[in-house]
C-alpha cells in the first residue's frame, strides 16, 4: 500500500523545508541547501520546482511575494508541524543507534 | 556545407533515456537540438562536444498553447538557474541541455519522475491498449487466414500489405506496453532507494513497423492491378496526408496568431473532424461511382481465356461471355474464370452450358501441400438435404491422375453422387475445374491440354 504523501521526508524534501523557515525565493533555495550541507545534498531544478508546487498544494508552505517570475514562500503551521516530526523521526534513529554502539564509537 | 539537418526517431513517448542518448550523440557529431515538430527533430550544426541532455515533461503545457505560460517559462528559470537551457519543446515534452562536466540533474528524486510520467502516460495507454486490441484481432485473423485460407491470402497484394502492417502494429504495441510496465515495475523498487531506473523504448520496432509500412504500400501500388484501385489507394493515402497536413497547419497558424489553447484546439478539432467527413465521403462517393460504372472492378473481360465452354462442348454463341478475376504476389497467382450467357438471358429460362474454373500457380513450393489442402477441405462445411430429408456434404475423392497427365487428381462427392468438379494437381500448379456437365474421356483430355502448366 502507498505511503500517504509527506508522511515521511526524503533528504531532499526536508532540506527545502528548512530552507522555507524564514520567506526565501524558490529558486535560490538550489543554492542554499548545498551551501547548508556542505555540497552533501544537491536538489535539481526539476524536482525543486514540482516540490514547491505540492508543498503549496498541501498547504506546508504559503507564497508571500511574487516579482515578476521569481516567487518566495515561507514555511506555514502545517509545514513547520511536518518538519518537527522528520526532525523527531531522525533523532530517534540517532538515539536509537546511540543505544546500540553507544557514544563512544561515535567519536 | 550545410548548418541544419533534420532526424526522424520514434521514440516512445516515456523513453527519455532513449532521446537523451540519441541527443548526446547528435551533439558529439555536431548537431544542436533546436526545434521538434510532428515530422521530427531539427537540429543546427555546431562545434562538436560533449553536452548532457534531459528531456522531461512540463504536465500543464498543452501543443496549442500559443508560447509558453509564465509557470512554464518560471519552471525554465529554474532550470537555468542550474545550467540547463531549453533546447526544443513539443507539447509537454521539454528538452534541456547543459554544457557543464557534471551538472546536477534537473530530476533528483525518482519518485517524483515516476508519478509525472505515470501522470503523461495515463493519456497515451487508452490509445495504446486500443490499437492493441485493434491489432490482435486484424493480426490474429490475417494469422488464422494464413493458416487456414493461404490462397486467398498469399495471392492478394492487398491482404498481404495490409496484414502486415497490422501484425506489426500489434507487435510494436505489445512490445511498447511491456517495456513501459516493466519499467514502471523496476522504478518502483528502486524510488524508494533514491535510484533512477533507464527507460528503455521500441523505436527500432517502430521503425521496422513504418519500414514495413512504407514498403507494403509500395508494393500494393506496383503489384496491384485491378482496374481504378490504384488511383482509389493513391487518392487514400493522398487524403491521409493532407488531413494531416492541415491540420498541423491550422494548429500552427492558430499558434502563430496567438489563439487561445482553448480556441485552438476546438478550431483544430472542429477542422479536423470535418474535412475527415469530407474526405471520406469523397472518397466513399468515388468508390461507389467507380464500381456502378465499372471503372473500378476486379473482373475483367476475356477473350482468350486458357480453356472455353466452346472448346469442350464445341457449342459456339456470341451471348457467352468470359470474365477474369486475377491476383497476384511473388507467393501465389491465383485466377479464377468465369464463361456465362449473360445474368438476364439465364434468369429468362435459357439454358447453356457453363464454366467456372480457378488456376492456382504456386511460386514458393514450399506453399504447395498447403494449397492443396485448402482447396481439399474447401467445402468441407457445404452441406445439402437429399429428398428423404437426410443431410448430405461435399467431399473430394482421389480419381485416375493419368487421362490428366497429373500427379493427382480429385472429385467431388455429394450425397453419394460424384458432382461435375474437380481438382486436378500438377507440379506448381492446382486447377479447380467447375462445368455445368460432366466431362467426357475426350473434354478430359482437351482440359488438360489447356491447363497443365
Amino acid at each position: 500500500m502507498p505511503r500517504p504523501k509527506f508522511q515521511t521526508l526524503t533528504e531532499q524534501m526536508y532540506y527545502i523545508l528548512l530552507c522555507l523557515s524564514k520567506e526565501c525565493c524558490g529558486m535560490d533555495i538550489m543554492e542554499r541547501i548545498p551551501a547548508m550541507t556542505g555540497g552533501r545534498v544537491r536538489v535539481g531544478s526539476g524536482t525543486l520546482y514540482n516540490l514547491l508546487e505540492q508543498f503549496a498544494e498541501a498547504g506546508m508552505i504559503r507564497e508571500t511575494r511574487a516579482e515578476g517570475r521569481r516567487r518566495s514562500y515561507v514555511l506555514t503551521d502545517k509545514g513547520k508541524e511536518t518538519l518537527s516530526g522528520e526532525y523527531r523521526r531522525i533523532c530517534a534513529q540517532a538515539w536509537d543507534y546511540r543505544a546500540v554502539f553507544g557514544e563512544e564509537e561515535q567519536q | 556545407m550545410k548548418d541544419r539537418k533534420w532526424d526522424f526517431i520514434p521514440f516512445s513517448c516515456y523513453d527519455r533515456t532513449g532521446m537523451e542518448r540519441h541527443l548526446e550523440q547528435r551533439a558529439a557529431q555536431g548537431w544542436l537540438l533546436e526545434r521538434i515538430s510532428n515530422f521530427g527533430w531539427y537540429y543546427r550544426r555546431i562545434e562538436p562536444r560533449q553536452i548532457h541532455f534531459t528531456v522531461t515533461h512540463y504536465l500543464r503545457a498543452s501543443q496549442f498553447d500559443p508560447e509558453p505560460t509564465e509557470e512554464q517559462r518560471e519552471f525554465h528559470d529554474f532550470c537555468l538557474r542550474s545550467g540547463w537551457r531549453l533546447a526544443a519543446s513539443s507539447g509537454q515534452m521539454q528538452v534541456f541541455y547543459n554544457e557543464e562536466p557534471d551538472p546536477v540533474p534537473i530530476d533528483t528524486e525518482p519518485a517524483l519522475e515516476l508519478e509525472r510520467i505515470g501522470k503523461m502516460m495515463k493519456r497515451v495507454l487508452p490509445f495504446q491498449f486500443i490499437l492493441l486490441a485493434i491489432g490482435f484481432c486484424m493480426g490474429g485473423s490475417w494469422l488464422w487466414s494464413l493458416t487456414h485460407r493461404p490462397i486467398d491470402l498469399l495471392s492478394s497484394a492487398y491482404n498481404l500489405a495490409t496484414g502486415a502492417i497490422w501484425l506489426m502494429l500489434f507487435l510494436w504495441c505489445a512490445a511498447d506496453l511491456f517495456r513501459y510496465f516493466t519499467w514502471r515495475h523496476r522504478a518502483k523498487k528502486a524510488a524508494p532507494l533514491g535510484e533512477f531506473v533507464p527507460t528503455k523504448g521500441c523505436h527500432k520496432l517502430m521503425l521496422a513497423m513504418l519500414a514495413v509500412a512504407v514498403l507494403a504500400f509500395a508494393y500494393l501500388l506496383i503489384a496491384d492491378r485491378t482496374p481504378g484501385y490504384r488511383l482509389m489507394l493513391f487518392l487514400m493515402l493522398a487524403s491521409y496526408a493532407l488531413l494531416f497536413l492541415v491540420v498541423n497547419g491550422v494548429r500552427n497558424f492558430l499558434k502563430r496568431r496567438k489563439a487561445s489553447r482553448a480556441l485552438n484546439r476546438g478550431v483544430t478539432l472542429a477542422v479536423d473532424v470535418a474535412l475527415a467527413f469530407v474526405l471520406m465521403g469523397a472518397i466513399m462517393g468515388g468508390v461507389f461511382w467507380g464500381i456502378t460504372t465499372g471503372r473500378i472492378s476486379s473482373m475483367e473481360k476475356l477473350t482468350d481465356p486458357p480453356l472455353s465452354v466452346e472448346e469442350l462442348t464445341g457449342v459456339v454463341d456470341s451471348r457467352y461471355i468470359t470474365r477474369c478475376q486475377a491476383d497476384s504476389t511473388f507467393f501465389i497467382t491465383q485466377r479464377n474464370f468465369y464463361q456465362h450467357i449473360p445474368f438476364e438471358q439465364r434468369q429468362a429460362g435459357e439454358q447453356l452450358e457453363s464454366l467456372d474454373y480457378t488456376i492456382v500457380d504456386i511460386h514458393l513450393p514450399a506453399l504447395y501441400p498447403w494449397c492443396v489442402e485448402e482447396l481439399l477441405h474447401d467445402r468441407d462445411d457445404w452441406s445439402g438435404e437429399m429428398e428423404d430429408g437426410q443431410p448430405f456434404y461435399y467431399q473430394y475423392q482421389a480419381i485416375d491422375p493419368a487421362p490428366w497427365g497429373a500427379e493427382r487428381a480429385y472429385q467431388l462427392w455429394a450425397g453419394g453422387e460424384p458432382a461435375t468438379t474437380y481438382l486436378i494437381c500438377w507440379q506448381g500448379r492446382i486447377v479447380e475445374l467447375d462445368p455445368t456437365f460432366a466431362l467426357t474421356q475426350e473434354q478430359t483430355t482437351i482440359a488438360a491440354e489447356k491447363l497443365a502448366p
